[in-house]
């Protein structure tokens, strides 16, 4: 079950179909990402960005094609699909504090109940991960008494605190005032000069453009086309993103 | 400057928010004690003309007079006692089914409400089906099925079966195996009671401590370990000290029956209010002829009888009992010794009553997992918490901010619906109230002291509610 570390791919999604009712929402999405890599997924709102990458860790299933995440294939096994859940982290847009918990609960919870550390070492770790995102002196408060961005942040280092080998990424800007989204891709860009591989839904096109090594535009549940920044907003393929950059970028 | 020359300024009296508000308060006031005033002199008038057996206008005397009744169930209660005290064991066995229902009608709420938010969907359907049905017909049918229909078709005393070590289920009772502290284990009750106090203290403290320190976290453990440390010190003391009482004489009677006791007046006989009884001692009952004709235990008021004993029994001898004895109920003839029984008329009503409120409590439970935003299940189960963690430190502590405030409408509800034992015959304060209006023709006096008693018993459950409603609110900024 244990990984196949040697393997450069981590995630592997070959014709991956889902409905929702009668409404094809993915149409024979594949793509593969690289240990390390940091790829961005952008696209028109619904044009099935979020339930892709929900669909990497079974928050939604998929009806046909195989996703493979870092060696352990995403079956209805419930083993496999915790093993998997344990490997990736989750970062929303709503962020999804636990609001009864403190700081320091939110981000030991896991640990300790699913990864079974033991509390002091749980909150060792918490404290250097708050530290890492900026804001060990918020430990003690609770997520209601946080500004926006200082939230985003702890979801981040909740997500990290399992040491997860993947970070998933749904618009974790897009519910923020503008003077906090600085901060989070801040951490973001920190995370992913780290080593992370990281798959990233945004519209923060700076982001894309500093930090993806690639970049998968998606549209009507239909990867459209994958390709490096450069390529991308320099010289993009196809008409429909075309069409969608001149619309974010005027 | 300007904003509070602005606010000094006062409009005419009658247009001024602050004095509009106080003197609508004071309006209401003056209507609330109209109509209390008028009520109470109609009351008044009507005592004085009917001129009632408990002596005309609200005289509480009669509370003092013997109430020459006995009463069923319950603290023992003999008809030589009084009327007040008739009263208190009424309200002590409201207070034992309606403590018992809480709990009880809480956790089979909490379950079925899971039930119907769960993806198992023959288990839903079951817990939608339970809820609908007890939840739509009359508590008084139900109660009358559950007496009537379930308990009164239980086979008879001489035909039940035993359920494995735990007893037995007849028409007339349950009768069941049960740990009781022993003569010498009769400080355990002081233990267990110091063993609470110390707890909460131990808990309150911890809380305060951790508060001070900064860390989070409740002081429930560190007060549960003090309670279980009072009771486990109680035991070994007790255990160390036991012994038998030096004057500890029997009283053997027809062969077969008799007492244990401390002849606290040393004249060799049983005195009732004088001598002591000992509960929950071993005792070996010999033949004249030396040979082991019975053994068993005293009961809990130091008595004991056989049946059917092959030789009469002329001498007893008894053994130092451990501070704790479990009890098993035997047959004996028509009914059983031993263990702890249930009437039927206990398990009936606390049957309707928990299982009625249950199916109130499981919609508000279903309702109050359904109130916490999606995303929190989501955020838990992506971290790899399971269905099970996410329902227990994710999702329900969440909830019970919107189950609680209805919640306790339902625990109101099944304190005041145990009044309906009037149905069944089990002695509850408003069934031995009517007893006692009966005798005594203190209508008024009766029904005051009724409503006052589950008037304070839903202030006192509304209170600590509110109180527990405050330590789960979220904090917010
Ligand atoms: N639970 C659901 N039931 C039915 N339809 C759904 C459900 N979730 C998503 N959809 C539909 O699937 C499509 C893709 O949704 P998705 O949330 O993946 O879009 P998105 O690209 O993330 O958009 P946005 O940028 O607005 O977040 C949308 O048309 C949406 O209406
Ligand atoms: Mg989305």
């Amino acid at each position: 079950m244990a990984g196949h570390a040697e393997d450069a791919d981590i995630i592997i999604a070959k014709n991956v179909n889902k409905w929702y009712g009668e409404f094809h929402a993915l149409k024979n999405v594949s793509l593969t990402v690289k240990r390390r890599e940091v790829v961005v997924i952008i696209g028109p709102s619904g044009s099935g960005k979020s339930t892709f990458i929900r669909t990497i860790n079974r928050l939604e299933e998929h009806q046909s094609g195989d996703i493979v995440v870092d060696g352990i294939p995403l079956t209805r096994d419930v083993r496999n699909i915790e093993a998997i859940r344990m490997e990736t982290g989750m970062v929303f847009q709503q962020f999804n504090l636990f609001p009864h918990l403190t700081v320091m609960q939110n981000i030991t919870l896991a640990p300790i109940h699913v990864r079974k550390m033991k509390k002091q070492e749980a909150e060792a770790r918490a404290m250097q991960l708050l530290e890492r995102v900026g804001i060990p002196e918020q430990a003690q408060k609770y997520p209601g008494q946080l500004s926006g961005g200082q939230q985003q942040r702890v979801a981040i280092a909740r997500a990290l605190a399992m040491q997860p080998k993947i970070m998933l990424f749904d618009e974790p800007t897009s519910a923020l005032d503008p003077e906090m989204i600085r901060e989070v891709l801040e951490v973001m860009e920190e995370l992913a000069e780290s080593g992370m591989t990281m798959v990233v839904v945004t519209h923060e096109m700076g982001f894309a453009k500093g930090v993806a090594d690639r970049i998968v535009f998606m549209d009507s549940g239909e990867i459209v086309e994958i390709g490096t920044p450069d390529h991308f907003f320099t010289n993009p393929q196809h008409d429909r993103t075309k069409l969608f950059l001149q619309q974010i970028l005027k | 400057m300007t904003s509070s020359t602005l606010s000094t300024q006062r409009p005419p009296f009658y247009r001024d928010t602050r004095t509009i508000a106080i003197m609508l308060q004071v309006l209401f006031l003056l209507v609330v004690l109209l109509i209390g005033w008028f009520l109470y002199n109609n009351m008044v008038t009507r005592l004085a003309a009917g001129n009632t057996a408990a002596g005309g206008a609200l005289s509480w005397g009669f509370l003092g007079q013997t109430a020459g009744f006995g009463i069923s169930e319950g603290p023992t209660f003999r008809p030589e006692e009084s009327y007040g005290r008739a009263y208190l064991v009424g309200v002590i066995n409201t207070l034992r089914v309606g403590i018992v229902g809480v709990i009880l009608a809480t956790v089979l709420g909490l379950l079925a409400g899971i039930a119907r938010v769960s993806n198992n969907w023959l288990l839903s359907k079951l817990a939608m089906v339970y809820v609908e049905i007890f939840r739509s017909t009359p508590l008084l049918v139900q109660l009358l099925f559950w007496y009537v229909g379930v308990i009164a078709a239980l086979p008879p005393i001489q035909e039940a079966a035993p359920l494995g070590d735990l007893g037995y289920l007849t028409n007339r009772g349950m009768y069941l195996t049960w740990i009781f502290p022993s003569e010498t284990g009769r400080a355990l009750t002081w233990w267990l009671l110091g063993g609470v106090i110390v707890g909460v203290m131990v808990a309150w403290l911890r809380r305060r401590q951790l508060e001070r320190a900064g860390v989070p976290g409740s002081g429930v453990m560190a007060g549960f370990a003090a309670f279980v440390l009072v009771l486990v010190i109680g035991f070994l003391v007790a255990l160390g000290a036991s012994q038998m009482p030096t004057t500890t004489t029997y009283e053997l009677r027809r062969g077969d029956r008799g007492a244990l006791f401390e002849d606290i007046n040393g004249n060799g006989a049983f005195d009732l209010n004088v001598d002591r009884p000992l509960a929950y001692v071993p005792i070996t009952l010999y033949g004249a002829d030396g040979q082991v004709v019975a053994s068993g235990m005293t009961n809990g008021d130091g008595a004991f009888r056989f049946i059917d004993l092959p030789a009469e029994a002329t001498r007893l001898e008894w053994t130092t009992p451990a501070p704790l004895v479990v009890s098993e109920p035997q047959r004996q003839g028509f009914n059983f010794s031993g263990g702890i029984s249930v009437t039927p008329e206990f398990a009936a009503l606390l049957l309707a009553l928990v299982v009625y409120t249950g199916a109130f409590i499981a919609e508000i439970v279903r309702a109050g997992i359904n109130a916490v935003n999606k995303g929190q299940w989501e955020a838990s189960r992506a971290l790899g918490l399971s269905t099970g963690a996410t329902l227990r430190m994710v999702v329900l502590p969440q909830a019970l901010r919107v189950i609680i405030p209805p919640l306790t409408s339902q625990y109101l509800n099944l304190v005041k619906n145990s009044s309906l034992a009037i149905a069944v015959g089990y002695p509850d304060l408003f069934n031995v109230s009517r007893t006692i209006v009966n005798q005594t023709g203190a209508e008024v006096q009766g029904i005051l002291l009724v409503m006052a008693t589950y008037l304070t018993f839903s202030l006192i459950t509304s209170l600590f509610m509110n109180w527990y409603n405050k330590r789960v609110a979220l904090v917010e900024r």
